[in-house]
């Protein structure tokens, strides 16, 4: 569906892409992670054919984005970082221009365009100014704009920037209905939703692919131990003595201090050992009451900054 | 041919969106108005000597007014990207926009059919000359559009964009001035160093041919026949290349921008 060769882009002496290669199948939803400058618009810029590469080829359903650029264009849609909007235009006036300038048959406008406005929500403000509009309603008409003429692949920069949390929700919802009929490649910076949404993560630093995986494996393949929270009822100096000799365990650490003598600690344990029950029967022997334990997965966010290479202290290995 | 329609009609209406299209206008058609009245006071009106009068407010005035937004503001709200990312190819944006600022341009013209109109609606005469004027007008107002529309592509601030295509239609209205300079002192040189005889009817001849070369891409210059009543073919031809150069240096200035390394 899109395939991405050697893509390279300078910017005077600044690699802002290095040499990245992808591909995304029909009907996946990628998410593109990576710090501020890393390259993420850059890329889609290129891909949508706004930017030309220095280097590497992009090619949309077998077209080339430089020798076919009308009919790879054409499979496209694109919400870039700022929503593209006229702002002298009322939002069913925009839309309208958006159908002419895509091509739309003015038969098939009207309803098409209904049924965009229903779905992101914007049917109430179609008669206002898009310069009226609060961020969240100028985003979703920019999600709007990128749905006309329904195309295959749905290119979205950062697409709940600036909505509330319900707004997000939904816009969430919304991609993932989307990515059952599109190709979708979305980029963000806030990890949960990439999880939530994506089939697959692509991470991104410093203009080269970091890592790409699905999110589930990304977190087992960089976490090297498991960790456990525990809460035990007992004194501190103790606790932790004892929880270090059981075998498998690594380390065991305070986290936070409760009333009543109950000390939240962080439990490490080899990968692999599940040393749930020997903490368990440990504490019984010494009288200690376990009131909670939970094991805790290597988040998004760690996997992201140790991949990234701004690994937190005290947390995983390089 | 459709997307240069759609941005063609999305672009015109916008200048009547804003007051801009507005103030184009009624300044125009005050100045009009006023030369007009009084024309028509001292019991005489010629709509070729009108707009002649008024050709400067326009192409140094108006003409950047109406073109200096065209493409500056497009890449400041970043509409940019939704055109250059549609199935519209850079041609048919330039196109498209270029037209729009010809309509914006085509109201003006036609607002001052007002006055002929009113002159024949009271039976007074209307000279068939005044229409070498109109073309000639429309001409070497197409031709200032594209320099504009150019100007515009070049930078995301209008102000900036205004200032070039200022600067440009000014250069080519002192180019008369300059060109008569060059002339003489081309003559000059040319009798200082006078070995072989040349006659003073000759270096007349000298400073006026070095004064037409000079002024050779003056458009203002290509007119003087229009106002006589004469047709001409050669100016058409030249204001057509005008705003097809500009045209395609516009597109260049655009296609540029995607490959920039900057």
């Amino acid at each position: 569906m899109i395939e991405i060769k050697n893509l390279v882009k300078h910017y005077g002496q600044v690699r802002a892409v290095n040499d990245i290669s992808f591909t995304v199948n029909q009907g996946e939803i990628l998410g593109f992670l990576g710090p501020n400058g890393a390259g993420k618009s850059t890329t889609m810029n290129i891909l949508t054919g706004f930017l030309s590469a220095t280097a590497g080829t992009v090619k949309i359903n077998g077209f080339d984005i430089l020798e076919q650029p009308q009919k790879a264009k054409a499979c496209i849609g694109y919400l870039p970082e700022n929503p593209p909007l006229y702002l002298d235009m009322t939002v069913l006036e925009y839309l309208r221009f958006v159908c002419d300038l895509k091509g739309v048959p003015r038969e098939e406008r009207a309803k098409q365009l209904a049924e965009i406005m229903r779905l992101v929500r914007i049917t109430d403000v179609a008669n206002r100014l898009t310069k009226n509009l609060s961020k969240g309603y100028r985003q979703r008409v920019g999600i709007a704009q990128a749905l006309v003429g329904n195309p295959e692949v749905l290119v979205l920069d950062e697409p709940t920037i600036g909505l509330d949390p319900k707004q997000i929700i939904e816009i969430r919802n919304l991609v993932r209905d989307l990515g059952r009929k599109h190709t979708v490649i979305l980029s963000s910076h806030i990890l949960p939703e990439v999880s939530a949404v994506c089939d697959r993560i692509i991470i991104i630093n410093k203009g080269v692919i970091a890592a790409v995986d699905t999110p589930d494996n990304l977190s087992r393949k960089f976490s090297k131990t498991t960790r456990l929270q525990v809460a035990v009822e007992g004194p501190l100096k103790d606790v932790v003595t004892h929880l270090r000799h059981v075998p498998g365990v690594r380390t065991a650490e305070l986290l936070m201090e409760k009333e009543g003598g109950v000390n939240v600690l962080i439990v490490e344990s080899e990968n692999d050992i599940d040393v749930r029950k020997p903490v368990f029967f440990e504490m019984a022997r010494s009288s200690y009451a376990i009131l909670e334990m939970r094991p805790l997965d290597l988040s998004l966010e760690e996997v992201f900054l140790q991949v990234t290479g701004n690994a937190p202290t005290g947390k995983g290995e390089k | 041919m459709k997307r240069i329609r759609a941005i063609l009609k999305r672009d015109y209406a916008s200048f009547f969106r804003s007051p801009i299209g507005y103030i184009v206008l009624a300044i125009y058609m005050f100045l009009n108005g006023i030369y007009y009245a009084g024309d028509i006071n001292s019991g005489y009106s010629d709509i070729g000597t009108q707009i002649s009068s008024f050709e400067w407010v326009v192409f140094i005035l108006l003409i950047p007014l109406i073109t200096m937004r065209i493409f500056s503001e497009d890449r400041k709200n970043g509409t940019e990207v939704l055109l250059l990312t549609s199935p519209a190819s850079v041609w048919e944006i330039v196109a498209g926009k270029y037209l729009a600022v010809f309509s914006v341009y085509m109201t003006l013209v036609g607002g001052t059919l007002l006055f002929p109109l009113l002159t024949g609606a009271f039976a007074g005469r209307v000279d068939i000359k005044a229409l070498g004027v109109y073309i000639g007008f429309v001409g070497l107002g197409a031709a200032f559009l594209a320099i504009g529309v150019f100007a515009s592509a070049l930078t995301e601030n209008q102000v900036v964009a205004a200032v070039i295509s200022i600067s440009t239609v000014v250069f080519f209205m002192l180019i008369q001035l300059f060109a008569s300079i060059v002339g003489n002192l081309a003559s000059g040189l040319v009798s200082a160093i006078n070995i072989f005889g040349i006659t003073d009817l000759q270096l007349s001849k000298v400073a006026s041919d070095v004064t037409a070369a000079v002024n050779w891409p003056n458009p203002m210059t290509r007119l003087d026949n229009y106002a006589k009543g004469i047709f001409e073919l050669a100016p058409i031809v030249f204001f057509i290349s005008v705003v097809a150069i500009f045209l395609f240096l516009t597109v260049r200035v655009i296609e540029k921008r995607r490959w920039s390394q900057g």
